[in-house]
Order: structure tokens, then sequence, then C-alpha cells
């Protein structure tokens, strides 16, 4: 067991509970939050593997993209959320379904 | 017994995985979200422990603050449209429906590879960290992270920036041109105004010192645009009139500036060399101009984000007045 082992296990953890949420609600705004979820459990992962060995040097091209990654993740969800309050503003709904959830 | 490195990352992932199935399951959504923030917050430790300090920086400023407001911003707006809390009502996950079983079968085949991939090649190779160490001294900077981001894989970057003035672009697209009948009234208060006024001067000065940091230590445009984008939502929640619509000059060389500077110091090198190689003499000097127009970029960046879905960027109808 060694620290980057851990938290590449817990990274596949997180990413898992996001997905799994991410496929069975209906509300978007939930959605987006797990979706969340799944970036940063990827994220997670990603960079534990940068850092497998425990003396050898660290690879920095993981710590690149994540740095990227977490800035275009924050701008989707924006995108995502101005979208989702859009949608509420003309429907009035928060899921996609055909027949109104209220 | 002491608690040594090993038992303290159990126990961080623990909490971490704890921490992200309440944020997921929470009933009341607003709770979900603050969980979450709660969540990028021990993110943020856990980077420290696999030795990435940058991320660290950046997860701070936007996994647990930026985008948690970008969330709650969003939900105030739904609720207030609804004016009751139905919003944040669970949906029964796991129905036995089709669509229940499609969920936990896609999920166990990712987790399942992902496990796959850690039980076979864990340990195994040291990826490129030996290409870009062995060409440290090539990139003019010493910090390995921000050789690779602006110097190895710069166009990355620069498309990177594009992404973010095209999600801006989109937000202004879906924000502006509504107008709102209740444009929420800030409530001016001393003490708020007393930690904006020493905030701010005191975000601008560490934004300035991670940009010029960057080089060799933790730091560099994406976490002190992180850092200028925390400003600016305190700002906007502070009730501060920041210039937001997008026909304003200021604006406009705001988010454009970063995207800018980048291409122009790609093609200003070309007369004898590859887009964005920079010389190896001014290398440093180059990539530094480049991340502090980005800084600015990705602070102005950020604040939109947070103005459009928090609906600010609407007009406000006449007949309330502003």
């Amino acid at each position: 067991m060694s620290t980057s082992l851990i938290y590449a296990i817990t990274g596949i953890a997180i990413a898992g509970l996001g997905l799994f949420h991410f496929l069975s609600q209906r509300n978007i705004l939930r959605k987006i939050l797990a979706g969340n979820f799944i970036g940063t459990g990827i994220f997670l992962f990603l960079v534990s593997s940068a850092d497998r060995q425990a003396d050898g040097p660290i690879d920095p091209v993981p710590h690149a993209l994540v740095l990227t990654g977490i800035v275009v993740a924050v701008s989707a969800t924006a995108l995502l959320l101005s979208l989702l309050c859009r949608y509420h503003d003309e429907t009035g709904s928060l899921t996609l379904d055909e027949e109104d959830d209220e | 017994m002491m608690l040594d490195g090993l038992s303290f990352d159990l126990v961080l992932s623990i909490a971490l995985i704890a921490l992200a199935t309440a944020a997921l399951r929470a009933r009341d959504l607003f709770k979900g979200i603050v969980i979450f923030m709660l969540f990028g917050l021990l993110v943020a430790i856990a980077w420290v422990r696999v030795h990435a300090p940058d991320l660290a920086l950046a997860e701070a400023a936007i996994g647990s603050g930026i985008t948690g407001a970008l969330f709650l911003g969003a939900l105030s707006r739904i609720e207030r449209k609804k004016q009751r809390a139905a919003s944040g009502r669970l949906e029964n996950p796991v129905g036995g429906s089709t669509a229940g079983a499609w969920a936990v079968l896609l999920t166990l085949v990712l987790t399942g590879q992902l496990a796959l991939a850690v039980w076979r090649g864990w340990g195994y190779s040291d990826g490129l960290a030996g290409d870009v160490l062995s060409r440290m001294d090539e990139s003019g900077v010493s910090n390995p992270v921000t050789a690779v981001i602006l110097n190895f894989r710069a166009y990355d970057t620069l498309l990177e920036i594009g992404v973010l003035l095209l999600a801006v672009l989109g937000v202004y697209v879906v924000g502006e041109g509504q107008t709102v009948r209740d444009r929420r009234s800030t409530r001016r208060s001393e003490v708020l105004e007393t930690f904006v006024h020493l905030l701010t001067p005191a975000v601008v000065l560490t934004a300035g010192y991670l940009v010029w940091v960057g080089y060799k230590e933790p730091g560099g445009a994406f976490q002190a645009g992180a850092l200028l984008g925390g400003a600016g939502v305190v700002l906007l929640l502070s009730g501060r009139e920041l210039p937001l619509h997008s026909a304003r000059a200021v604006v406009r060389i705001a988010l454009g500036g970063g995207l800018l500077a980048f291409l122009l110091a790609g093609l200003a090198v070309m007369q004898d060399r590859a887009f964005l190689e920079y010389p190896r003499a001014s290398a440093k000097y180059i990539m530094l101009m480049i991340e502090l127009a980005c800084t600015v970029s990705i602070g102005a960046v950020l604040t939109i984000l947070f103005a459009g879905c928090a609906n600010l960027l609407a007009t406000p109808s006449e007949e309330e007045g502003s």
C-alpha cells in the first residue's frame, strides 16, 4: 500500500459514485453536481498515477493536465448552470422529462 | 499511537468518499452543495499528499470556492423563481427500472476498468517525468509544472484559454438581454464592507506574488487567476457595481487579453522558430508576460461566469429601478 495507490482507489470510487448519480438522478442541477464529482475523481486518479514510485521522480504532465482541467471544469459547470437557469425560466422545470414532475 | 502518513491517507480517503456520498444523496440540495465545498477543501489536502501543491492551490480557490458559489448562485435563482423548496427533492436512485440498471452497469464497467488499470500497471513506469526533467534547462523556468503548461505543452494551454473564452461567450448569450424584476437587494453591513476593503487588496497582492513565483515554486496564472476570480465574486456578492456588460471595452480587453497575448507571443517568435517555441534566453520573460495577461483574463472569466449564474448579467427592468 502506498499513498498514491490509496488516492487512486479513492479517485475511482468517487468517479464511480458521481457517474452512478449522474445517470440515475433526474434533477439536472443534481446531475451537474454529480458531474463535478466524476471530474474530481478522475483528476485524483490521474494525479496519483504521476506519483507511482515511492522515490522516483514526479511526472509533471498529469499535474499540468489536471490544472487546466480544473479550470475547464469550472467554466463548463458555469455554462451548464446558466443554460439550466434559462431553461428553468422558460419552462419552470428542472428535469428533461416529457411529463412535468410537479 | 502516532498518526503516520498512510493512516492519515486512509482516514482522508474515507472522509472524501463519505462526503461525496453525503453530498450526492443529500435530500436538501443546498446542504449537498455546502458538503461539496467542504469536499473540495479536503481534496486540496489530498493534492498535497500526492505531491501536487500546484493543484492544491487551484483546488482550494476553484474546486471548493468558485464552483460552490456558482451552484449556490444558480440554486438561489431557481428557488427565488419557484418560491418553494421543491427543487431539492431526491429522486429515487435505483427504482428497479431499466435506467437504474443501466446506471449500475455503466458505473461497474467504468470503475472495473480503472481498477484493472491500477491492478496491472501500478508502479510500472514513471510516465513522462524523465523527458520533462531532462529538458528543464531549455524551458527557462525551474517549476516543472509551469514548464509543461507554458512551454512544452503551450498549445494545450493556448486552446484552453480559448475554451474559457467560449464558455464566457455562451454565458453571455444565455444571460444577457433578459430583464429581471427582482434584483436582489444586498444589505449593506459594516462588517462585510470592512472585510471586502481589507480582503481585496490582499488578494490582488497574493495573486501577483503567485504569478511571479510560478517559475520556481507552486503557483502561476491559473492559481492567481482563480484568486482574482474569487475576489471578483466577493465584490459582486457585497453589491459592488463591476463592469460586466459585454459591450464595455474594459471587459473585452480583460477577457480577451490572455488569448491575445498568448497568440502574439507565439507569433512573435516565428521569424526563425516554430509557433510558441520561445528562444531559450528570453523564455522566462515571455512566459511571465503571457501569464500576467492570462491571470487577468482568468480572473475576469471566472467573475463573469459567476455573474451569469447569479443572473447579474440581465438588465433590471425599469419600474423597479436598480
